[in-house]
């Protein structure tokens, strides 16, 4: 069942964000969405283990360029979730290889399908209610912000070496 | 690219794209990654602390026969959901019952036992221990850690029994064992009369000869019979064991050894192996049941190896007692003639047991003109290959492998050497 969800996700996000890309009327970008997800699909079926990597980078940064191309936001949001969750069953699938008949495969799956409900559910949620704040940007919050992405990539990076030793 | 930073890339770039093109709904769609990624971080268990416990129903097993791996693991840190543990099988095990891997939920404190059982062919596997990833429940951030488990099996190889195996080499041993010594005294075989001295037993007197003779008596004097030397060599080059396409002949190699070495060991003669690959595997000369497991064990262990250094016959003499009984079991290459033929003029009685890799290879291929062809002409080189070695002396036993290893080898070595000689015995069989 995972390995079709994996399918499915991956198919949803990408043709998602070529419909996106089609109605800002860059109907070139939309068509290689579009050809990219066969691709894709073939990929993830081969197992090719950055296959998914490549299509959540790939769709977030279409997803991202299509706003500022003037894409509606839920096509945006909907090809992100759709892809993260693409992505995170993967390696899901992956873990699952290891299971044995004794260690329940489906009630595995079942629960791992709940616990991405639960964590996807509410960040669309947040995201929704973020929509409708309106935010202006001021030099404080530009220089806050900036300073806030740079101080979690460098703790990122330091605990992930850590983890590694 | 790990999966945490391949997130914090991707919320970095919609991060810093939103501020340079000024616009919120890049945040929004960093949003959903950061949450997922912080997830990840929160639900991460900073420690794992796992102790697992093997055990095995055999460490010594024979081929085919099934041993059953029993895992005991305990979870003393915190819970751990998805953890995935992989216990490694040895290369030569097929998987016969159970998983040597688990995907588990482990609650603190928690014990789970877990069961497989495989069944293997000959070989010798030591358990280093038991791979845990633990992680996440989304497996986001994972830690992959070894942990140590002792335990080790060894399958040995199959033993078919051989009877009778007739050696005469011109030096023996002081033990009493079963090999006419070429010396008269206590025996069962006529030997020759000497003079009759005192104490020799009067029912030992030849009354015959001692007629004619007027002032002297003469006794029968029979054969002594003791153990001897013996040393085994076991070809285990690649180059000649290995047939291409995964084919090898080598276990039939390794058969041939453990039942040549059994029946010398069961005639009370001191034997040695040598495992002749990648290096020189010396198993010390020894007698009786101890040193039969010592070259069962050595046997379980061999794997046809390539060396440059040993990709020709190279034997260490000085290993074996002068005028020992050699045995060489290779499946022969045709420049391995001459080193055989220059041991056998050292003095060294040699047998070579020759399992048949043209045959061999050939009953494994379909049955076509080119293969037949093929086989006919490098059958007539092995052919000839032996026979030099037959001419410097050397015993022979061509072995086709789809006859009984007992049989083949009882019909060329039951009967003394020059017995074989004299009846012109000992071709192929």
């Amino acid at each position: 069942m995972t390995r079709f969800l994996v399918y499915g996700c991956t198919g949803i996000g990408l043709l998602t964000l070529a419909a996106g890309w089609a109605t800002t009327g860059l109907w070139p970008l939309g068509i290689v969405l579009l050809l990219l997800t066969p691709l894709s699909l073939y990929l993830v079926k081969r197992k090719f283990t950055p296959a998914l990597d490549i299509a959540l980078a790939l769709g977030v940064i279409a997803a991202a360029l299509g706003i500022s191309a003037g894409m509606s936001l839920p096509y945006a949001l909907t090809g992100t979730l759709t892809l993260l969750a693409a992505w995170d069953l993967d390696g899901f699938s992956r873990r699952l290889a290891f299971a044995a008949p004794p260690d329940g495969p489906d009630a595995l799956q079942s629960r791992h399908l709940l616990w991405l409900g639960m964590l996807l559910l509410p960040a669309l949620g947040i995201s929704l209610i973020v929509l409708n704040i309106r935010l202006q940007f001021n030099f404080e919050l530009v220089v806050g912000l900036v300073v806030l992405v740079f101080a979690s990539l460098a703790a990122l990076l330091g605990w992930l070496s850590k983890l590694q030793r | 690219m790990s999966r945490p930073f391949l997130l914090g890339i991707l919320i970095a770039f919609l991060l810093i794209g939103g501020l340079v093109t000024l616009d919120p709904l890049w945040l929004e769609l960093a949003l959903p990654l950061a949450v997922y990624l912080l997830a990840g971080f929160i639900l991460f268990p900073e420690k794992v602390n796992l102790a697992i416990e093997r055990s095995l129903s055999l460490e010594r097993a024979a081929p085919g026969q099934p041993v059953t791996v029993t895992l005991r693991v305990t979870n003393r840190g915190v819970r751990l959901r998805q953890v995935a543990l992989r216990d490694s099988l040895p290369d030569f095990a097929e998987l016969t019952d159970g998983s040597a891997t688990r995907l588990l939920d482990l609650r603190q404190g928690e014990t789970v036992e877990w069961q497989y059982t495989w069944v293997g062919k000959r070989g010798y596997h030591r358990f280093e221990g038991v791979e845990i990833i633990a992680g996440d429940p989304l497996g986001l951030i994972s830690l992959r850690q070894y942990l140590p488990t002792g335990g080790q099996v060894l399958v040995l190889p199959t033993v078919p029994r051989v009877r009778r195996i007739v050696i005469r080499p011109r030096v023996t041993r002081v033990y009493a064992g079963n090999i006419p010594a070429r010396q008269g005294g206590t025996g069962t075989d006529f030997f020759g009369v000497a003079e009759y001295q005192p104490g020799s037993p009067m029912r030992a007197v030849n009354w015959h000869v001692s007629a004619r003779h007027q002032q002297a008596l003469f006794v029968n004097e029979y054969e002594q019979e003791r153990v001897a030397d013996v040393g085994i060599i076991l070809d285990a080059r690649l180059r000649a064991n290995d047939l291409g396409e995964g084919r090898s002949i080598f276990e039939h190699s390794v058969l041939a050894a453990a039942s040549l070495s059994d029946a010398f060991l069961s005639a009370g003669n001191r034997v040695g192996l040598l495992i002749y690959g990648l290096y020189i595997n010396w198993t010390n000369p020894g007698y009786g049941k101890r040193q039969r497991e010592s070259i069962l064990h050595a046997l379980a262990r061999a794997v046809p190896a390539e060396s440059q250094v040993f990709s020709g016959i190279y034997i260490p003499r000085r290993l074996f007692p002068p005028k020992s009984q050699i045995v060489f079991v290779s499946p022969l290459l045709s420049d391995d003639v001459e080193p055989l033929i220059r041991l056998r003029a050292a003095d060294y009685p040699l047998i070579v047991v020759s399992p048949n890799a043209v045959r061999y290879e050939a009953s494994l291929l379909p049955d076509e003109p080119p293969i037949r062809q093929a086989a006919r002409v490098l059958s007539l080189q092995r052919t000839i290959s032996l026979q030099k070695l037959r001419h410097a002396g050397v015993q022979v036993v061509d072995w086709d492998v789809a006859r009984p290893f007992d049989q083949a080898v009882e019909s060329v070595l039951s009967r003394p050497p020059a017995l074989i000689r004299a009846i012109g015995a000992g071709g192929r069989l």
